[in-house]
């Protein structure tokens, strides 16, 4: 255990003695690799956060359910539990003839018309609200809610949800093909900088290698390198989002102020900063392994 | 006579290039021996010592260390075999940017010893060759004759029960290369065995141990005992 301890730590100290070797190079791959990561984080707040204000601004989506107009006590009782034991629909709401009717007076403006109608042609209705706004969920929904014995219409008011859906799709998969470019970008120079590395510690490794040195004692030193070079990266691209970050609150404040909105990008919580962690060491760990690999194939008994 | 420790039976060696370096070598090694394998450059001594090793494969016959067969051995069992035995390279091999401590401890790092232990050992091996006072120092600043030295102590610090070295004394002159092979005689008297592979055979008549002559991939001439 003493011995395992004393090789990571031997590991660990030519990683660092490798990385103080070429201050100035290091510190440009470091560069690199922070802002390559940096936009693909400020992108997914930005969209993420607008996603969310435009959800605020148009409310979750509702699906009305109708009952046939003369559905009495019994058949309401009946759809309320029905709805109301679905797991999928995160509220229920009543609305009787009489408020659909209060409403439509307060809303058409037309008293005068409706207080002359002999009976209240409204029929008693459900407002629900499903937890998936996504639009093929919703329409799924929809097809099942008009199942429910009792039910005359079930009317989706999908279309702007739709469309928000669509926009953000797009803009997810734009941010995740933006994310997949920059990232093969970050692995090719890391992978790169670890060839160098390899590359000149040639000889050393040879010399390890020919000792009896297992593959894993020859990778060590280069996994450090590896992931510590993306440590430092990702903690760049932190600091450079949260720099971006809040000089767009401070821009975004003034002009979506004077049409009323209040829009402020949140800071990346604690799941955020632990996933782009994870995703450099994963990173560097793997670009580490890969090089090495590479070098030590040639190097096997033939 | 003690059970061979190494166990070579027809084994060839052919390179991607096709030429064949050995050519069905039959040879046993016993625990405790001292051998040198002689002959011209290009005769296949050092391919000879690098199957031993386990560094390359043979392309046809079997290799016997200490029983086990090196062909059927996989990568870390072969690399666990290596670490107990001592190198010595003709072209040194040394780091030049690590201090000859720090070149003499390498074989103990790949064991993953303690750095105590490490300390302690490598100080014993460097006094053995007549370097400690020069731990510190770059290789760069070492002559010829010292650098050789230093792979002799990189080889003994794992303390291996066998030696291989190709060339020892290749780079060095007479006197130095007497001092090396002093060297090695003190091992063999402390029961290391050692197969030293070397074109200079005259320097070898002067000590006791078995000579086995090389040529064109081949043993033409195995057991003649220095004078």
């Amino acid at each position: 255990m003493r011995g395992m301890l004393h090789q990571h730590g031997h590991a660990m100290r030519l990683a660092l003695q490798r990385l103080a070797g070429a201050p100035l190079a290091h510190l440009f791959t470091i560069l690199v690799i922070g802002l390559s990561l940096a936009l693909p984080a400020l992108l997914y707040r930005i969209v993420t956060d607008a996603s969310a204000l435009a959800r605020a601004q148009t409310g979750p989506p509702r699906i009305t359910v109708f009952l046939r107009a003369d559905a009495g006590e019994a058949t309401q009782r009946a759809v309320r539990s029905a709805l109301d034991a679905r797991s999928d629909l995160a509220s229920v709401r009543f609305v009787s003839p009489a408020e659909a009717l209060g409403e439509l007076q307060r809303r058409s403006g037309l008293d005068d018309v409706l207080a002359g109608l002999e009976r209240n042609p409204l029929p008693p209705a459900f407002v629900v609200q499903p937890r998936n706004p996504e639009p093929r969920q919703l329409q799924a929904l929809q097809v099942e809610l008009k199942r429910i014995a009792g039910t005359d219409l079930v009317q989706l008011d999908a279309e702007w949800a739709r469309r928000l859906y669509a926009l953000g799709a797009f803009l997810e998969r734009g941010l995740l093909l933006l994310a997949a470019v920059l990232v093969a970008g970050v692995v090719t120079t890391v992978v790169n900088t670890l060839r160098l590395q390899i590359l000149s510690a040639r000889e050393e490794l040879e010399v390890c290698k020919l000792m009896g040195a297992s593959d894993a004692f020859v990778r060590r030193p280069f996994l450090y390198f590896g992931i510590l070079q993306m440590l430092f990266g990702a903690a760049l691209a932190l600091a450079a989002a949260e720099g971006a970050r809040m000089a767009l609150n401070a821009i975004s404040q003034d002009v979506l102020a004077s049409y009323g909105l209040h829009f402020v990008l949140q800071p990346p919580d604690p799941g955020e900063l632990a996933a782009v962690v994870g995703f450099a060491v994963v990173i560097g760990w793997f670009s580490a392994a890969w090089s090495v690999w590479m070098f030590l194939r040639a190097l096997r008994p033939r | 006579m003690s059970a061979p420790l190494i166990e070579i039976s027809g084994v060839s060696r052919r390179y991607p290039d096709g030429r064949e370096a050995l050519r069905g070598v039959n040879l046993n090694v016993a625990t405790g021996e001292m051998l040198f394998l002689g002959g011209p450059s290009g005769a296949g001594k050092t391919t000879l010592l690098r199957l031993v090793a386990g560094i390359d494969r043979p392309s046809r016959g079997s290799i016997r260390l200490n029983g086990q067969e090196l062909t059927r051995l996989r990568l870390p069992a072969l690399e666990a075999l290596r670490r107990k035995i001592g190198l010595v390279f003709q072209e040194h091999r040394l780091l030049f940017d690590r201090s000859v401590r720090e070149n003499a401890a390498l074989p103990l790092r790949i064991q993953g010893m303690t750095a105590p232990d490490i300390e302690r050992r490598v100080g014993a091996a460097l006094e053995r060759v007549g370097l400690a006072a020069r731990a510190k120092d770059s290789p760069w600043s070492l002559s010829g004759g010292e650098r050789q030295r230093l792979c002799i102590a990189r080889a003994l610090v794992g303390r291996p029960a066998l030696i291989l070295a190709d060339e020892p004394t290749g780079n060095l002159d007479h006197e130095y290369g007497e001092s090396i092979l002093t060297l090695f005689r003190s091992f063999h008297l402390a029961g290391v065995t050692l197969v030293v592979a070397t074109h200079d055979e005259r320097l070898v008549t002067r000590l006791e141990g078995r000579l086995v002559h090389m040529d064109n991939g081949q043993i033409v001439r195995d057991g003649a005992r220095a004078a």
